[in-house]
């Protein structure tokens, strides 16, 4: 079981919209796939193509949590988040706060193929949210854009992170006919050859279209760039799970 | 009357071509035939229906009616419908076709019998496991015992001695060379490079018995003139097989040496200026190089690109100052290109000199590729890379043969480049090229006493001790020459030069060079003298098709049995040794078309190596209407006539005057028809196709972005791109008409290694999966992306041999021999246009004067006046 969390410092940078695209893309390559929602805001549902969901992570005790999954037409099993009570979900902050490894044990428990890929979704940071994925994550994927405020915010990570491999970062939205889209990207990759993805996610209307459209953006638009970008780093993860495993 | 049926179908034949509707009459006859020519598709006469329309034209047969056609079609010719050409336009469709078609379809014939049947005699093994098991005694006799080797060497020097020197009767010749040739086969399906040795053995075992018989049997002549034309014929002969002997020394075993990589530290790095010599050139031409200088890779400070402007223009002065390259003029013109490199050693500084032609655009990891050899090899002086044309030459262009069959330079970078650079004799070749400054200041810069001053300098430098280096890996291409006047011109240069350094440095002479060294330059000098002995090749038969002269003294027999070893074991030899850069016979093409002029360039600077002045190479222009180069052909015409009446003696002679001696006259007629397929295909050449685009469009398969209007951007792969715009190849299931319509305006995003450049451009056509792209107005700095994201890509030639097929000895023949026909073709098509033309516009004149009166607007001037 290889678990990745997709994280990050600014809000609005599309981790849910990658969070659902890459486990898509994971999903069609035959991988087992499990896209888990840690963001209260719920919405990942939304992009799989499953909405309006009360029951999830949040709402159920115990290890009853998977009891709540979904299985996309894509074959990602997917835990929303729930719509807990404001009451239930403050005592599930308390929970983490005290116990940084919530998340961690109950994936232990779970009955998960080794060669399976386990996505998690979180809240920016820094939230407990955002913590918890951390902590259970073997690699956690930093999404930014193409500005001075999210390699700003990749700066600090790299320079606070005590190891750098299991963080990696990865720049969403780039916009190659703005200037200062072009040169965060060769700064980003001249700054952190081996942490930042050679390879970012380009702006694409198609993306937004796809999800008004309510499919995934392989069947909305093949050939889009973004989903090119997104089988790519799909691909990235594939070969990163099958060296940590070596 | 009645006509017999052939020649009844011949003429309706013509008539169709002409549009004669009605045969019988000879008044439309000479109405199409002289006023007005129609150019319909030529069609063969109406069939009665579909199906048999349908079959004729499938097989080729001309005139349905003609049973035996039908026949021959079926079962003795089937048609072989070549792929569509480029040229084949301005015949009438299918008309080249049907002429050329028996031929082809002989030779293919006959090869498809002969071939199984052949390789049927050759032993059938595990080709790749026995050349192995010949490495390996090869090796035991190389490396343990070096007296065995010596021992073996000599008798197999003696023993090769014997078996070319023993005089055989017709018989024992024919079994001997039966038996090298079925040893030839055998060989050439063996891989590696030992194999290629003993095919060079093998055919250089046929050619010495050949020149040794022809010396000693056949030069008893009469004397007089056949006595004179007998000993040209026979030391042309001797030219061609001392070349053939060096050629295969030169290219014994290629080195092909690879790159070393640099230090990690960019301290270690030298310094280097890159120079841009240019005279006449437009800006047009420069700019793209100088762009593509500026994103090579290596430390900025270590690297100053300079334009040496002898045309001294203000506008190059500007644009140098723009663009932030430095500018070097000088007040006088003295020994054109090398002059001009030599006055800019004096204003530069850095430790090596980097220099291309500016029309050469080199890629970002030139330097990074071949510095590392400098760095580990301290008395290397010069590295060359190949020069690689991005755009078709006259002969590629005019022929169509680009991309399909390897260009006449191709075989000197390809392959003699790596050879020499195994003797350390590679070349400097006047671009794409890296000189170290210290050596080159001590020989006194780039030599100036011959217009090639590139050979001559690295003459000088090898002389000198130093070596120096070729590292085959395209790593800059240019523009060719765009007129086949311009290329001759060029080439002529070559020869003149190449002559010179023979008469003024001769590699054989002097001190300084091993003694491979020596035959490596000599080889490449002789080269250029081929003129004189491929004129004598072109008109030796015609002694006795004219005049009756033997100018060899033996029976046509003796000759093909002889000759025939030596042509064919040659070719099988260089076919394996050379058959990726040059395919099997275009050599002949080559030469012949540059026979002519070398000629006399070469025998001048022979005699009077001071004599003529430099020319510059005219590139970037374009041809804008086809033509035909008659000045050019001049002397090929001649040639031809000559040949052509020759054939026609010869006929007489075959049948009255010569008849007691068939074997000679045949013999005499094959070799001149030989000659005539040869010239036919140097003719075809000086037919100038038409070009339509300014910028040249590379084929090459790279990702791109393309962004549309609505935000939506798309992976897609380029198809082509120039400087001016690209063509995108869209996946099947997209449709560009859907995508996009022309004059919408997108941005087309190409990555350059780790950086994404993007570019604003416009739609100008959108046709089922393709899209092409016009570039708007670009700055200088998205100019200069451009450059670097296309042709300054490290990728950008690496795969630029990609699906050319291979050479195949026969093959090569039949193509040239269609070329041969074409050529013909071509010189009647264009006598009977300008005919048809002239007769037409006097006719006209004439038709005018008659009718006058009765046009309308004479009618209402006269009506006016009588008002």
């Amino acid at each position: 079981m290889f678990i990745v969390a997709l994280c990050s410092t600014c809000g609005g940078v599309g981790r849910t919209t990658v969070t659902a695209g890459l486990s898509s893309a994971l999903g069609r390559k035959g991988r087992r796939v499990l896209a888990i929602d840690l963001d209260p805001q719920n919405m990942l549902g939304l992009h799989l193509g499953i909405n309006l969901l009360s029951d999830g992570l949040a709402t159920s005790s115990g290890d009853t949590w998977m009891e709540t999954s979904w299985r996309t037409s894509d074959g990602v099993d997917f835990v929303p988040f729930g719509n807990p009570s404001a009451d239930v979900a403050w005592q599930l902050e308390v929970e983490l706060k005290r116990d940084p490894g919530w998340l961690s044990q109950r994936l232990s428990r779970l009955d998960f193929p080794d060669e399976g890929i386990v996505l998690i979704d979180s809240a920016r940071l820094p939230s407990r949210w955002g913590e918890a994925a951390r902590h259970a994550a073997d690699l956690t994927l930093f999404l930014g854009h193409p500005d001075p405020g999210s390699l700003g915010g990749f700066d600090a990570l790299s320079r606070g992170s005590k190891s750098q491999d299991n963080i990696a970062f990865l720049l969403n939205d780039v916009d190659p006919t703005r200037t200062l889209h072009r040169d965060a990207l060769l700064l980003a990759r001249n700054r952190w050859p081996d942490t930042c993805l050679q390879y970012p996610i380009h702006r694409d209307e198609a993306v937004a279209e796809a999800l008004a459209h309510g499919q995934s953006i392989f069947d909305y638009a093949t050939r889009a760039q973004a989903a090119h970008d997104l089988q790519g780093v799909a691909t990235w993860l594939l070969n990163r799970h099958s060296m940590t495993a070596r | 009357m009645t006509l017999p049926t052939a020649i009844r179908s011949a003429l309706l034949f013509f008539a169709a071509q002409l549009a004669v509707t009605i045969p019988n009459s000879p008044r439309q006859w000479l109405w199409r035939l002289f006023i007005k020519p129609v150019c319909l598709p030529s069609r063969p006469l109406n069939p009665p229906s579909r199906l048999i329309a349908r079959l004729s034209r499938k097989l080729g047969v001309i005139d349905y009616r003609d049973t035996s056609e039908w026949v021959l079609r079926l079962l003795f010719l089937p048609s072989h419908r070549a792929a569509s050409e480029a040229n084949e336009t301005e015949l009438a469709p299918g008309f080249f076709e049907r002429l050329t078609q028996p031929l082809t379809s002989f030779v293919t014939v006959i090869w498809e019998h002969i071939g199984p049947a052949a390789s049927r005699l050759i032993p059938h093994t595990d080709y790749p496991a026995f050349s192995a098991r010949l490495n390996r005694w090869a090796e035991v006799v190389a490396i343990k015992h070096p007296f065995v080797q010596w021992v073996l060497l000599i008798l197999a020097t003696l023993l090769f001695t014997v078996a070319s020197t023993t005089p055989m009767n017709w018989a024992e010749q024919l079994v001997f060379s039966l038996f090298i040739w079925w040893l030839a086969l055998f060989i050439r399906r063996l891989p590696g490079n030992l194999p290629t040795l003993m095919l060079m053995i093998v055919s250089l075992l046929a050619s010495c018995r050949y020149i040794w018989w022809r010396a000693t049997t056949t030069l008893d002549l009469e004397p007089g003139p056949s006595l004179f034309l007998g000993f040209l014929l026979f030391a042309a002969e001797c030219y061609t097989w001392l070349v053939l002997l060096l050629g295969y020394l030169q290219t014994l075993r290629p080195l092909n040496r690879k790159p070393v990589a640099l230090p990690t530290g960019f301290s270690d790095w030298p310094t280097v200026d890159v120079f841009i010599p240019t005279y006449n050139e437009p800006l047009k031409v420069i700019r793209a190089t100088v762009f593509a200088a500026q994103g090579m890779d290596w430390p900025q400070e270590k690297l100053r690109i300079f334009i040496l402007d002898d045309g001294r223009r203000e506008q190059f002065r500007e644009f140098a100052e723009t663009v932030g390259v430095g500018y070097i003029i000088r007040p006088d013109n003295f020994h054109a290109k090398a002059g001009n490199l030599n006055h800019a050693l004096t204003k530069t500084t850095g430790e090596f000199v980097a220099i291309f032609d500016c029309d050469h655009i080199p890629t970002r990891s030139f330097l990074q590729v071949g510095m590392g050899w400098f760095l580990k090899d301290p008395n290397c002086a010069m590295l060359q890379t190949p020069h690689h044309f991005f755009s078709p030459d006259p002969f590629e262009r005019n022929l169509d043969t680009f991309k399909r069959v390897p260009n006449e330079g191709e075989l000197f970078y390809g392959l003699i480049q790596d050879g020499n650079d195994l003797w350390n004799a590679t070349f400097f070749c006047g671009s794409c090229a890296i000189i170290r400054r210290g050596p080159l200041e001590e020989i006194g810069g780039i030599a100036i006493e011959t217009v090639t001053e590139d050979a001559h300098t690295a003459l000088k430098l090898n002389r000198r001790g130093y070596s120096t280096a070729y590292l085959n890996i395209t790593q800059a291409a240019g523009l060719a020459t765009e007129s086949l006047s311009a290329h001759i011109g060029q080439r002529i240069r070559w020869a003149r030069g190449m002559a010179q350094i023979f008469r003024l440095d001769n590699p054989f002479l002097g001190k300084g060079l091993s003694f491979f060294q020596r035959l490596c330059y000599s080889n490449s000098m002789l080269h250029f003298f081929s003129g004189i002995p491929r004129l004598i090749f072109l008109t030796a038969p015609l002694c006795y098709l004219w005049f009756g002269m033997h100018i060899i003294n033996t029976e046509a027999i003796y000759i093909l049995i002889y000759a025939l070893p030596h042509i064919v074991l040659s070719s099988i030899a260089n076919s394996r040794n050379q058959g990726a850069h040059r395919h099997s016979f275009w050599g002949e093409v080559y030469e012949s078309v540059l026979a002519w002029y070398i000629t006399l360039p070469t025998t001048v600077a022979l005699l009077n190596p001071h004599f003529g002045k430099f020319n510059v190479t005219a590139k970037g222009g374009l041809v804008a209407e086809k033509f035909f180069d008659w000045t050019i052909s001049k002397p090929y015409i001649l040639l031809v006539a000559l040949n052509f009446l020759g054939i026609g003696v010869g006929i007489g002679r075959l049948l009255w005057w010569n008849a007691y001696e068939p074997g000679t006259v045949l013999l005499n007629l094959a070799w001149t028809l030989f000659n005539m397929i040869i010239l036919g295909a140097a003719i075809s050449v000086a037919s100038e196709a038409r070009q339509v685009r300014v910028n040249h469009r590379v084929a090459i398969r790279v990702p791109a972005i393309l962004q549309l209007g609505d935000g939506r951007a798309l992976h897609v792969y380029t198809q082509d791109y120039s400087l001016g715009g690209l063509g995108l190849a869209l996946p099947e299931e997209i449709s560009a008409t859907e995508l996009a319509k022309a004059g919408d305006k997108v941005w087309v995003t190409l990555d350059r290694g780790d950086q994404e450049c993007a570019f604003p451009a416009r739609v100008v056509m959108a046709n089922k999966s393709q899209l092409g792209l016009q570039f708007d107005e670009l700055s200088i700095a998205d100019e200069r992306r451009l450059v670097q994201c296309t042709f300054g890509r490290a990728d950008a030639w690496i795969g630029k041999n990609d699906g050319r097929p291979n050479d195949k000895p026969l093959e090569g023949f039949r193509e040239v021999c269609s070329l041969g026909l074409r050529g013909y073709l071509r010189i009647f098509q264009r006598i009977r246009q300008s005919l048809t033309n002239n007769l037409h516009s006097v006719a006209q004149h004439i038709v005018e004067k008659f009718e006058s009166p009765a046009s309308p607007t004479h009618l209402s001037s006269k009506v006016i006046s009588r008002l």
